[in-house]
């Protein structure tokens, strides 16, 4: 501007700022304490992915055995020594006459000299036996004794030129950071051999290396990364023909595990910290909504200083410069104000074990950590946020003075969504939209665009009901306030409740501002009691029992003693035997997984797909029917669509095998999904692989209790062996809530681990606790428990824009109420009234509201429990914490109240004089909103 | 006492402190108000004249020196017993009628007798005739910004006059520029119609004005200058 007139500065408002801070400092507070909640809980990331043990880097190249005293010499590294290795095979034929099953596997062969057990004495551990001492010697990994039963002296044939000689098992040994089992590439090496028995050109080197790993911090990950690159290059620089920049290939090639670790851990914690931040999309929308506010209300307040100015020779121009310029300074001043407030923030959020539940001990032992990547995310959310909502705001306040003077393609257009009621078309769609998408369960969640497009509709929703709401406020204040005036006299109703009807816009976004901050608590609230039940009610379907056990045909002789000690154990109740068996349906090749129970026994230890035990379902009397009707079959119903069964009707199914079985079955109930047991799996060197019936395609773990029939265990068993042509589980009822690992470590003390099929087992304990104690679940209940918090901030944001809003107007009327006589009390009356309006229009608006969203938000967490695989037939079970919702609700209304009293308070305590001789006038051609 | 007198104010001063600087606004001012009068204020911007009407109005506190509303001395009352005075006594019409919005014209005159408990078929009754008075009846469910200013003036003016029946005599109508936002024509009419309702109801009228012919139509007038008097009856 060419010249600035006097006075523009002068305009400034305290009051006006400090609501608009108030409001902005929610932004930069949320991003903030979400990112540093993140970083400081990835510390616990950070220990795992750096626990790569001993060894740190491993060094493999041409002539290595050459630079050996040269690595050991650089700096950093603490520990370097060579490992002697080769690569070879290891098998044991079969011996059917002493029972011993024939195993093959293959891998690498270790001859590690003493230098390097002595500078890695931890590598290898000695679990049983020995070392070997001669060629005809070898020690193998522990694995093979626990899966394929090798016992010290057992011999083996080991190969290492293609070339089979017999060696002699003297002892087992396990390998750092290799836990147990089965599988071949699992292995870091399956045996140790005597130096000589890998001659020189079958021999191979590598180097392993130990590093200073105290420079390696959490708090630096780039900088540590760095560290790590900066050795692993030092290591290729040895070979002379290295250059980094014209001759990228070394002779040394590195691989580091502890810069692999530290990529890891910089990737997650970068997604995770977007992903936490996108899944507080709502309460974004929240803490948008009232940045908007803020800024309506600044801008409004200076409507007559503009004017004023304007008057004088002003530009427009100018004036919204000064804006720009206070709002971009108060969301710099609020990033100041927010970074604290976050890192306070995410210490509630460190602290919570799950939704609203604290360990207080975490605030002090829990790590903190900031790094510079949450601070720049804290500021470009604190700034860029308001000055775009500045940038919305300008569009839509421009849009609608071009709509108020008909000017325009536009006008014409908010004129025809004006007749058409826009927001009651978007209500009735957006509504009877999400009915459908929230009713359609799995083939919604399971649908890419449909369950993108279910977290959306709330939002169009929301838009049409707050300005409906605004409508209905500003249209039934009237109403209203003739109604309330038996209850909060005439006085209040007349003058307080109307008022809202005036202030409509700012009583209706403080109104749903409520709704919405109250049904993003109630959903976390539900989400966090509904996914573990969820968890738990789906892996009764996927066990089949509280606890399954896979037993081992070959123990087939200690069955009896090993469900005696099962049932004998403290925190059983009961147990069953059930097989299961896949038997082809038809001559095109479709089959189903037969299940066969004892149905008196399985009814009490079994659950249906709703999660009930089976004796307290509907398939009670079905399940009943299974004992007195021996050839009954209960078919789930998609079976029964696909072959056409209706009950009555006879079911035919054939074994799979050669001899064709044929076996009949009177179809006596249909059921939406039947149990299921755990997979087996077969330990040949070749698998693993599930026995597989032959299956229609989608059967591989993806419908969960889908395509089954379960039929009497006795029937079947007069058809077919049941211990050789079945799969056989051992079905445990526990105690409510028992710890089944702690069974299962009876069992396996007491050498019971026999009878179970490779220590197979499965249990709904397990499959909750995992799911519960996985890092992103805790991760998303500690964060919804902090934006609780901060939706307070929302709150009082919104409902202090609304109590400021027109506040001179209000403080004359107060004036004036008392310059005619009345009292505080009543005056205090007429501002509760209008609070205690809003508060119930909100409760009216949530009642309306919650459920739509709630059963959107409801239906999307439960993707969060089945995996990618699984699809299971109920995607959630929806449970409703009445207790917790009540509190919430509680909290919320108190917090509310306490602030209308603080507002009503204060807002009596005016000076008449100086409010009733302002120059200002609020009504007739001078007032009104913008 | 003279039970003549209405207003009685004796050596009242007013001062206003902004931070180190005092602003004299009043200075040890004297004077006595008759029942039944209509009494100009007038003098110079910053003289003083609001600051008046607003201690006779019990709106303000003296900094000095004693007010006395119809033989009761306000200075050292507490905000409930001024409120009372308000209530019963005291009555404003401003010059930005500062009617209440959401109220319509018949519910902003209603008010008062709202506050002092007046039943509500004499309320009706009271509200009726005052409308009447003011020549608004048609326009009574009306609410201000539907008003034009004239018209929100009378409004004001039949609020002020909107007390318990048989308390007119005691009743004080302060009127501060009560023409100050309206035309030439417009205000001489509402002038006519404060002074003779409030004559006419048995009550004082004081008004603040810059008009002389305002002060034309008063039975005395106050000039004021640097916060005194200078012409005291």
């Amino acid at each position: 501007m060419a010249a600035v007139p006097v006075g523009y500065e002068a305009f400034h408002s305290l009051r006006r700022r400090s609501v608009t801070l108030l409001c902005f400092i929610l932004a930069s507070t949320m991003a903030m304490g979400i990112t540093v909640f993140v970083d400081s809980y990835s510390v616990h990331e950070w220990d795992k992915n750096l626990d790569v043990g001993d060894v740190a880097i491993r060094v493999t190249g041409y002539n290595i055995q050459n630079y050996i005293d040269d690595i050991q010499a650089l700096s950093s590294i603490t520990r370097a020594e060579s490992l002697r290795y080769g690569y070879g095979n290891l098998e044991r034929p079969a011996n059917e006459t002493e029972g011993i099953s024939e195993f093959y596997t293959w891998g690498h062969i270790l001859t590690p000299t003493q230098d390097f057990l002595d500078a890695f004495p931890d590598y290898i551990t000695l679990v049983r036996g020995r070392m070997p001492e001669n060629v005809s010697e070898i020690t193998v990994i522990n694995s093979l004794s626990t899966y394929y039963e090798v016992e010290i002296g057992d011999e083996l044939q080991l190969s290492i030129n293609d070339i089979f000689t017999p060696v002699e098992v003297v002892g087992f040994y396990s390998q750092e950071n290799i836990g147990d089992s089965p599988y071949y590439w699992d292995y870091e090496s399956i045996a140790i051999v005597h130096y000589n028995r890998i001659q020189a050109l079958e021999a191979q080197l590598q180097v392993l290396i130990d590093v200073d790993r105290s420079p390696l911090t959490a708090f630096n990950p780039s900088g540590s990364l760095a560290h790590m690159n900066d050795i692993d290059n030092s290591i290729r620089m040895l070979d002379p023909n290295y250059d980094p920049v014209y001759n990228q290939y070394s002779d040394l090639w590195v691989q580091d595990y502890l810069a692999s670790g530290i990529s890891a851990y910089m990737y997650w914690v970068q997604g995770t910290r977007i992903a936490e931040m996108l899944r507080a999309s709502s309460i974004l929308l929240l803490v948008i909504l009232v940045t908007f506010l803020a800024i309506r209300h600044n801008v409004n307040e200076r409507r007559y200083e503009e004017s004023m100015l304007v008057s004088r020779g002003a530009a427009k121009g100018d004036l919204e410069r000064i804006v720009t310029r206070e709002i971009l300074e108060l969301s710099i001043v609020s990033c100041l104000l927010g970074i604290p407030l976050g890192l306070l923030f995410s210490r509630i959020a460190i602290s919570a074990t799950s939704f609203f539940s604290f360990d207080l001990n975490l605030l002090m032992t829990e790590p903190i950590l900031v790094s510079l990547d949450s601070l720049i995310i804290a500021v470009i959310v604190g700034v860029a946020l308001p000055m775009l909502t500045l940038g919305g705001y300008r569009a839509v306040y421009s849009t609608k003075k071009k709509v108020e003077e008909e000017r325009g393609r536009i006008a014409k257009i908010a004129k025809g969504l004006h007749l058409i009621r826009w927001d009651s078309l978007v209500v009735v769609i957006g509504g009877l939209l999400l009915l459908a998408l929230s009713t359609g369960g799995s083939s919604v969640t399971s649908n890419i665009l449909l369950s993108l497009l279910l977290p959306i509709i709330p939002l169009p929703l929301f838009l049409g009901i707050a300005s409906l709401s605004m409508k209905a406020l500003r249209s039934g204040a009237n109403r209203i306030s003739r109604g309330m005036k038996r209850f909060v006299g005439e006085i209040p109703s007349s003058i307080g409740i109307r008022r809202i009807g005036k202030e409509a816009s700012s009583a209706g976004a403080a109104a749903m501002v409520l709704v919405l901050a109250i049904c993003l608590s109630w959903n976390s609230a539900i989400v966090d009691v509904s996914l573990p039940v969820t968890a738990e009610y789906q892996a009764r379907l996927a066990v089949g029992s509280d606890l399954t056990f896979i037993l081992d045909e070959l123990s087939y002789g200690i069955w009896d003693e090993f469900i005696t000690n099962v049932t004998n154990n403290g925190l059983t109740t009961a147990a069953s035997v059930v097989s299961e068996k896949p038997l082809a349906l038809s001559a095109e090749g479709g089959g189903a997984a037969f299940l066969a129970i004892n149905p008196a026994e399985y009814s009490s230890i079994g659950y249906d797909y709703l999660g009930n035990q089976l004796n307290d379902s509907e398939m009670s009397s079905t399940i009943n029917q299974l004992q007195t009707t021996p050839d009954g079959a209960i078919v789930t119903s998609d079976l029964a669509i696909a072959y056409d069964l209706n009950v009555g009707d006879i079911l035919r199914a054939s074994a799979m095998d050669e001899s064709a079985l044929l076996v009949t079955f009177r179809v006596i109930g249909i059921a939406e999904a039947l149990s299921e047991m755990p997979d087996v799996y077969d330990w040949y060197p070749y698998g693993p692989y599930p026995i597989s019936p032959f299956m229609p395609y989608y059967y591989w773990g993806s419908q969960v209790g889908k395509w089954r029939v379960m039929v009497n265990r006795e029937y079947l068993g007069s058809q077919f062996n049941l211990v050789n042509e079945t799969s056989n589980f051992l079905c445990v009822k526990t105690t409510e809530n028992a710890n089944t690992t702690i069974i299962v470590d009876d069992l396996l003390a007491s050498g019971g681990g026999i009878a179970f099929q490779d220590d197979e087992w499965d249990s709904v304990y397990e499959r909750v606790h995992n799911y519960i104690d996985n890092t992103q679940y805790r991760m998303e209940r500690a964060i919804d428990t902090m934006l609780t918090v901060l939706t307070v901030g929302s709150i009082v944001g919104a409902f202090s824009i609304y109590a400021v809003e027109g506040l001179r107007a209000r403080r004359r009327e107060i004036a004036l109420l008392r310059s005619v006589g009345a009292s505080k009390s009543t005056i205090i009356k007429a501002q509760g009234a209008e609070m205690l309006v809003l508060v119930l229009f909100s409760l009216f608006l949530l009642l309306l509201y919650s459920p739509l969203f709630l059963s959107t938000s409801i239906s999307s967490a439960s993707r969060s429990t089945s995996s990618i695989y699984d699809v299971y037939p109920i995607a959630v079970f929806p449970v409703i914490p009445w207790y917790t919702i009540l509190a919430v609700l509680g909290f919320f209304i108190v917090t509310v109240t306490m602030f209308i009293i603080v507002i009503a308070a204060l807002s009596s305590k005016i000076k008449l004089a100086e409010s009733l001789n302002t120059a200002w006038a609020e009504s007739g051609p001078y007032g009104g909103e913008v | 006492m003279n039970t003549d007198t209405i207003v009685d104010l004796q050596n009242v001063s007013r001062i206003y402190r902004m931070g180190e600087i005092e602003v004299h606004a009043l200075r040890g001012v004297s004077l006595q108000i008759k029942r039944g009068q209509a009494i100009g204020i007038m003098g110079p911007s910053g003289s003083g004249k609001t600051t008046l009407l607003n201690l006779i109005g019990a709106l303000d506190r003296p900094t000095g020196g004693r007010v006395i509303v119809d033989d009761v001395d306000i200075t050292e009352m507490s905000e409930s017993q001024l409120t009372n005075i308000r209530r019963d006594k005291i009555s404003y019409v401003f010059q930005f009628f500062n009617l209440i919005p959401v109220l319509t014209a018949y519910e902003n005159i209603e008010l008062p007798l709202l506050i002092s408990g007046v039943e509500e078929d004499k309320r009706k009754e009271q509200v009726d005739h005052l409308l009447s008075l003011v020549g608004l009846t048609e326009r009574a469910e009306h609410r201000p910004d539907e008003l034009s200013g004239g018209e929100q003036q009378r409004i004001a003016i039949a609020r002020a006059l909107a007390k318990p029946k048989g308390s007119a005599s005691s009743i004080v109508v302060l009127a501060d520029e009560p023409t100050g936002d309206l035309d030439h024509g417009t205000g001489e009419e509402i002038l006519e119609i404060l002074v003779s309702l409030t004559k006419g109801e048995g009550g004082t009228l004081i008004t603040v004005t810059h008009d002389p012919e305002v002060g034309d139509m008063m039975d005395y007038v106050y000039r004021m200058r640097d916060g005194q008097v200078e012409n005291p009856q």
